[in-house]
């Protein structure tokens, strides 16, 4: 499931907050919402909108296009969000087998630097670690400037020699969380009031 | 008699394969979606029940809200048939006036074809990058914006060419006016061209002809393009969705919004309010032709 936007704008379940921004729209201070990865790095690249809440890997994906975009930390802190897999225990015998080796295969590594490369943070760090050079490391975990110039999982060019990564560490970053989105207590409460939103 | 009787079980056994398509694909999981529009759910499980509660909070606050605005439901129906009605009016009027084109004016059956295949050309890409293909067109850094400031024209970009009112009618224009051009057309070619030329020696002007023989008779043909473009646009979701910026109401994208934080039930309520609502806009149209006796 993707969240985006949604919770951020309702991760306080106040009505008045509700009818504030049902305001802001008719007053067109929305451009558009996203829904989508790709459609959030389109929006910011076409420069149809100017700021907006985007996931970290998108906003690499807007600079390797070799357009200049700030992931800006905000002082009420991150919105996180995670995933990880399940397996139904219906899964039995050479399926189940097979879940494992794609499991081991996901977390042995390649897969976690990949995705620390593009800015996620992977599961296992360990494995992650040892399939990233030590430059990348300082650069994506350890908030320092970089030593070299910073490449995409693809090969472009995303942060030049002597940036820093917003935000700055891992800890510093992971510790800055102030909600994850998830399926809250009020779920349906919220979606009412998300239609009432749009109808707006 | 007894010949009588073999030919009525053939002609069962013969509509029984497409009965049994239906029954599978469409009567099962509409009858599915009844049982569960009676259900509760909670974040994480659908909860087997019977109650209307439902249909009341699809109504919440209807017909009007104690702040004095219209309830949600009817906003957003208001809005989606106002896309309905819209996009009917200028597909219906393109629809006529492209298949008369090609029907009346166009000599050889080869170069109607060709034509014709020249309209479904729009449909050789998917209906996504369709509709992604008009960012770069009508944004605000777009062509139209950027030929426009370029001519001197305007000073900052028109807004309102993307992620309006006006962005998805345009798209549902591109998308539907072919459903229109089709039986439409069908329909004129069926037209006995003696009665044009009836017309013409009667004194009657090329739009008398037209609007007191031709539209008449290619009223079956309008009446499904109008079934088909109606439906379309009373169910749609995406075109809504990416064309208005996710921004603008729709029945569709009510329920997409309930599906996908896993309102099952409530979504599948609207379902069957948004069937029957078609259904009766349908039926309303269907009153207007005999299908059975004019195709």
């Amino acid at each position: 499931m993707r969240i985006g936007p949604l919770t951020r704008l309702y991760s306080r379940s106040d009505p008045s907050d509700t009818a504030r921004l049902a305001g802001k729209e008719k007053a067109g201070q929305f451009r558009s919402l996203w829904k989508d990865f790709n459609e959030s790095v389109n929006l910011m690249a076409s420069g149809e909108v100017v700021i907006q809440s985007m996931w970290s890997p998108a906003v690499t994906a807007v600079r390797t296009k070799g357009i200049a975009c700030t992931f800006q930390p905000l002082k009420e802190g991150y919105r996180a969000w995670a995933a990880g897999f399940g397996v139904p225990k219906t899964v039995t015998g050479r399926k189940a087998d097979g879940v494992y080796e794609f499991i081991n295969w996901f977390l042995d590594g390649w897969a976690g630097a990949y995705l620390n490369r593009q800015g996620y943070y992977s599961a296992v760090l360990e494995t992650a670690k040892a399939k990233m050079e030590p430059y990348e490391w300082a650069y994506w975990m350890e908030g320092k400037p970089a030593t070299q110039d910073i490449k995409s999982p693809n090969g472009d060019v995303l942060a030049k020699t002597g940036s820093v990564r917003d935000g700055g560490s891992y800890e510093a970053r992971m510790g800055g969380i102030a909600c994850w989105n998830a399926v809250m207590d009020e779920n349906a409460y919220m979606v009412q009031k998300w239609n009432e939103f749009v109808a707006a | 008699m007894n010949r009588a009787r073999t030919a009525h079980l053939t002609a069962w056994l013969q509509a029984s394969p497409l009965a049994a398509v239906f029954a599978l694909f469409f009567v099962i999981p509409l009858g599915l979606v009844l049982m569960v529009s009676f259900w509760q759910a909670s974040e994480y499980e659908l909860i087997p029940a019977f109650t209307g509660q439902n249909y009341l909070d699809v109504f919440t606050g209807c017909p009007v809200t104690p702040d004095g605005d219209l309830c949600v439901t009817f906003k957003t129906y208001l809005s989606t048939l106002k896309f309905s009605v819209l996009t009917w009016l200028i597909t219906a009027v393109l629809g006529f006036s492209i298949a008369y084109f090609l029907a009346f004016h166009i000599e050889g059956t080869l170069t109607q074809t060709v034509l014709f295949i020249v309209c479904t050309v729009p449909f050789w890409t998917s209906n996504v990058i369709r509709m992604i293909s008009w960012v770069p067109l009508l944004g605000r850094n777009g062509l139209v914006n950027q030929t426009l400031q370029g001519m001197g024209l305007i000073d900052t970009p028109i807004e309102w060419l993307l992620f309006s009112d006006f962005s998805v009618v345009l798209a549902f224009v591109h998308l539907y006016t072919m459903f229109m051009i089709v039986p439409i057309f069908n329909s004129m070619m069926r037209i006995d061209r003696n009665l044009l030329e009836a017309a013409r020696d009667n004194g009657a002007s090329p739009w008398q002809t037209v609007w007191h023989v031709v539209l008449p008779l290619s009223r079956t043909g309008l009446i499904i393009g109008s079934i088909f473009v109606v439906a379309l646009v009373m169910g749609d979701f995406v075109t809504v969705g990416v064309m208005g910026g996710q921004q603008i109401a729709s029945v569709g994208k009510i329920i997409q919004v309930q599906t996908s934080y896993l309102q099952f039930p409530i979504a599948a309520a609207n379902a069957v309010i948004l069937l029957a609502v078609v259904l009766l806009m349908i039926v309303a149209l269907m009153r207007l032709v005999n299908l059975r006796k004019e195709l």
